[in-house]
C-alpha cells in the first residue's frame, strides 16, 4: 500500500496541477473562440459565415489526436516553434472551440422568433436586441451542455500525454513503466480523472432539469 | 392628413399571394378593427405597417412617414408604432417593470429614473402595479397581456396595433382586456384591431374593415356590417361568427 | 514557409494509408456491432426492477463517461496480462472502444425506450399482449425511429476515438500516418490524406445521422 500512497502523492503533485491548469486555459479560450465564431455564424456573417462552417466541420471531423499531431509537426515548418504545452492550449482551444461554437449557435438559434419580433417591434437596434433580449435568454440554455462539454475537454487533455507533456495520464504511464504494477497505477490515475469529472457531469444533468423547467 | 395611409399594397410569401392590393385610410382618434376567416392576410397586414413584414408592391405612410422607404429609419418608424401580440411575447428572462423600461431607456433614450416612473404609471392604469418586480412566467395571461399592453404604451406611440390579443385568453380574462381597450379608444388613441370579437367592434370602434383571401371586401360602420352587410362573403362570415 | 509538397511522396505513402484505413474501417464496423449489443444489454440491465444490476450498470456508465478513453485503453492493455489474459493489440483495441461506446450507446438505447409514452404500454395491455409481444411488436419498433440517429452519430464518436488505438501499436490510421511522418519527417504528406479520409467517414456519419433524424420522424 505504500506504492498507492506514493502514487497518491506523485499524481497530486506533478499531474493534477497540469491537468486542472491546461483544462482551465484551453476552456476559457475555447469560449472566447466559441462564442465569437458561434455568434457571427448565427448572424450569418456572408464569406466569414462559409469559412467558420468549414473550419467547425473540420474540427468536428477529425480525431483530436489528429489535430494534436497536425498542430505539433506540421507549425515548425511554418516558422511557429512552439512548446508542447502552447501546442496543447492550441489544439484544445482550435477543438473544442468548434463544439462550443455550436452549443452557442445552437443556443441562439433556439430563442423563438417572437422575441425579435417584440424586440424589433420596440424600436431596439439589431445591436441592443442581441445585447438586451437575445443573448441573455441563450446564455441559460447553453449552460448545461457547456457543462457537458467541459468534461469531454478534461478528458482531452490526458490525449495531450502522447506528446510528450507531462501531465496526470503521462505520470501514470511512466510510474507504470517503473514501478510494475499497472492495474493499481491506472486504478488511481482512473480515480483522479473520476473525481474531476463526475461533478461536473451529475451538475450538467442537474443544470438541463433546471432549465427545462424555468422554461415551461 | 391621415395618421396610416396603406395605398395598394401587395404581397406575396413565395408563391403564395396574400395581400391583392390593400388600401385604407385611417384618421388620427380612430379605432379601426379588421375582421375576417383566418388566412385573409389581416395578420400579415398589420406587420407589413411596422416593417416586420415586407411589401413587394404599394405604399405604407405611418405619421407621414413611408415605412418601406430605404431612406427611411425603421426605428423612427417603430417608435411611432406600439404593437400587441396574441402570445403576449414578454421577455421572459427581465421582470415586468423592466421589459417596460428597457426600450424606454434604450429606444428612447429615457433617464432610468423617470423610465420606471412611467412604467409604473402605466401598471396602475392596466391595475397590475403590485406585480411590477415579477417574471412574466409566474403571472396569468391576462397579466401578461395587460403587461404587453403597457410595454407599449409607455413607448407614447401614435398608433396601437393589436393582433388578436384575446384569442390565446381563457374566456374569463378576455372582458378585461377588452375593457382597458375600450378605454384606450375613448382617450383618443389611434388603433388598428385585427380581433374576432364583435361586441367590442360595435362597443369601441369607428369603423370596420372585413377581409378575405388577401383583399377588402368591405368596410364601413361596425353595426353596418354586422347587422346588414352588403357582401355575401361577409355575410357568411357573420353567421359563422354570430353562431358562437 | 520553407516546404515542397510533393505528390510522389503522398503516392510512396499510398500502400500504409490503405493497410491504415482498412483496419481502422475493420475496427470501425467491428466496434460499432458490438458496441451496440453490448449497449443493449447494458440499457436493458439499466432498466431492470433489480436494484443491484441496474445500479451496477448506472455505475459502469458513469465510470466510463467519467474517465478519459486513454486510461481505459491503458488499463485494459497494461492491465489484463496481469490477469494473465494476452490479447493482440487489435483484440484490446475492439474491447476498449466495444466498452467504451457500448456505454454511450447504453444511455441512448436507454433514453429511447423511456421515451415512449406509457400510454401506449397500455394500449398493448389492453389489446391482451403478452411482454415479449408488446415489446416486439409496438415498443422496440418505435424506440428503434428514436434510438437509429443518434446511434450512427455514437458510430461516428467510435471511429474518432478509434485513433487512440495507434498508442498501443495498432497500424490503423492514425498510426500509419505517424510512423510514416518518422520515418520521411513529411508531415503534410502524412497527415493531409489521413485527415481528409478522417473527415470524410466521420463527417458523413454525422450528417448521415441528422439526415436520418430528419427522415425518419416522418414515417
Amino acid at each position: 500500500m505504500l506504492i498507492a500512497r506514493t502514487l497518491f502523492v506523485l499524481f497530486f503533485t506533478k499531474g493534477l496541477p497540469v491537468t486542472v491548469y491546461l483544462s482551465l486555459l484551453g476552456f476559457v479560450t475555447a469560449i472566447l473562440v466559441g462564442f465569437v465564431v458561434g455568434l457571427v455564424r448565427f448572424l450569418r456573417v456572408p464569406i466569414l459565415r462559409g469559412l467558420l462552417q468549414v473550419y467547425v466541420d473540420g474540427m468536428r471531423g477529425l480525431p483530436f489526436l489528429m489535430v494534436l499531431y497536425f498542430l505539433f509537426h506540421v507549425l515548425p515548418f511554418f516558422d511557429m516553434r512552439l512548446t508542447a504545452f502552447s501546442t496543447a492550449v492550441l489544439a484544445l482551444t482550435l477543438h473544442t472551440g468548434a463544439y462550443i461554437s455550436e452549443i452557442v449557435r445552437g443556443s441562439l438559434l433556439a430563442i423563438p422568433k417572437t422575441q425579435h419580433e417584440s424586440a424589433q417591434s420596440l424600436a431596439l437596434t439589431l445591436r441592443q436586441r442581441l445585447q438586451y433580449v437575445i443573448i441573455p435568454q441563450a446564455v441559460s440554455l447553453s449552460l448545461p451542455p457547456l457543462a457537458g462539454q467541459i468534461v469531454l475537454h478534461v478528458k482531452d487533455t490526458s490525449v495531450i500525454s502522447i506528446i510528450a507533456l507531462t501531465e496526470l495520464t503521462r505520470v501514470g504511464r511512466i510510474q507504470m513503466q517503473t514501478n510494475g504494477q499497472p492495474l493499481l497505477t491506472y486504478a488511481i490515475l482512473a480515480v483522479f480523472y473520476f473525481a474531476l469529472c463526475y461533478p461536473v457531469l451529475k451538475l450538467s444533468i442537474g443544470l438541463e432539469e433546471r432549465i427545462a423547467k424555468k422554461f415551461r | 392628413m391621415s395618421i396610416v395611409e396603406v395605398r395598394d399594397i401587395h404581397k406575396h410569401f413565395s408563391q403564395l399571394h396574400v395581400l391583392k392590393g390593400i388600401s385604407f385610410e385611417v384618421d388620427v382618434g380612430q379605432t379601426v378593427v379588421f375582421a375576417g376567416p383566418s388566412g385573409s392576410g389581416k395578420s400579415t397586414l398589420l406587420r407589413c405597417l411596422n416593417g416586420l413584414e415586407k411589401i413587394q408592391r404599394g405604399s405604407i405612410q405611418i405619421d407621414g412617414l413611408s415605412v418601406h422607404d430605404h431612406k427611411v429609419n425603421l426605428l423612427d418608424v417603430r417608435r411611432r408604432i406600439g404593437i400587441v401580440f396574441q402570445q403576449f411575447n414578454l421577455f421572459p428572462h427581465l421582470t415586468v417593470l423592466k421589459n417596460i423600461t428597457l426600450p424606454l431607456i434604450k429606444a428612447k433614450g429615457i433617464e432610468a429614473g423617470k423610465a420606471k416612473q412611467i412604467a409604473m404609471d402605466l401598471l396602475q392604469k392596466v391595475e397590475i402595479a403590485e406585480k411590477a418586480n415579477v417574471y412574466p412566467g409566474n403571472i396569468s395571461g391576462g397579466q401578461q397581456q395587460r403587461a404587453a399592453i403597457a410595454r407599449a404604451l409607455a413607448m407614447e406611440p401614435k398608433v396601437v396595433m393589436f393582433d388578436e390579443p384575446t384569442s390565446a385568453l381563457d374566456p374569463e380574462l378576455t372582458g378585461g382586456i377588452l375593457e382597458i381597450m375600450a378605454a384606450l379608444a375613448k382617450e383618443g388613441m389611434t388603433m388598428l384591431v385585427v380581433t374576432h370579437e364583435m361586441a367590442f367592434a360595435r362597443r369601441a370602434a369607428n369603423q370596420m374593415i372585413f377581409m378575405d383571401d388577401g383583399v377588402i371586401v368591405e368596410s364601413g360602420k361596425p353595426e353596418e356590417l354586422i347587422e346588414n352587410p352588403s357582401h355575401e362573403r361577409t355575410k357568411r362570415f357573420m353567421q359563422e361568427i354570430g353562431d358562437k | 514557409m520553407d516546404y515542397d509538397f510533393s505528390f510522389n511522396i503522398v503516392l510512396q505513402f499510398l500502400p500504409y494509408l490503405l493497410l491504415g484505413l482498412r483496419n481502422t474501417v475493420l475496427i470501425g464496423l467491428i466496434g460499432v456491432l458490438s458496441a451496440t449489443a453490448f449497449g443493449v444489454a447494458v440499457a436493458l440491465a439499466r432498466l431492470s426492477w433489480f436494484k443491484p444490476l441496474s445500479m451496477s450498470a448506472a455505475g459502469y456508465v458513469a465510470f466510463i463517461r467519467a474517465t478519459p478513453l486513454l486510461v481505459q485503453i491503458y488499463f485494459l492493455f497494461y492491465g489484463l496480462p496481469e490477469f494473465g489474459i494476452l490479447l493482440p493489440p487489435f483484440l484490446v483495441a475492439v474491447l476498449a472502444l466495444t466498452l467504451n461506446s457500448g456505454a454511450y450507446a447504453a444511455e441512448i438505447i436507454r433514453a429511447g425506450i423511456e421515451s415512449i409514452h406509457k400510454t401506449q404500454y397500455e394500449a398493448a395491455d389492453s389489446l391482451a399482449m403478452t411482454y415479449r409481444q408488446k415489446m416486439t411488436y409496438v415498443i422496440l419498433p418505435q424506440a428503434f425511429r428514436k434510438i437509429f440517429p443518434p446511434l450512427v452519430g455514437q458510430a461516428s464518436y467510435l471511429v474518432k476515438d478509434s485513433a487512440l488505438v495507434s498508442v498501443m501499436g495498432t497500424l490503423d490510421l492514425t498510426k500509419s500516418a505517424t510512423t510514416f511522418q518518422a520515418i520521411t519527417f513529411r508531415p503534410l504528406e502524412a497527415f493531409l490524406p489521413t485527415m481528409m479520409l478522417y473527415l470524410f467517414i466521420i463527417l458523413t456519419l454525422i450528417y448521415g445521422s441528422s439526415f436520418l433524424d430528419r427522415r425518419l420522424r416522418k414515417w
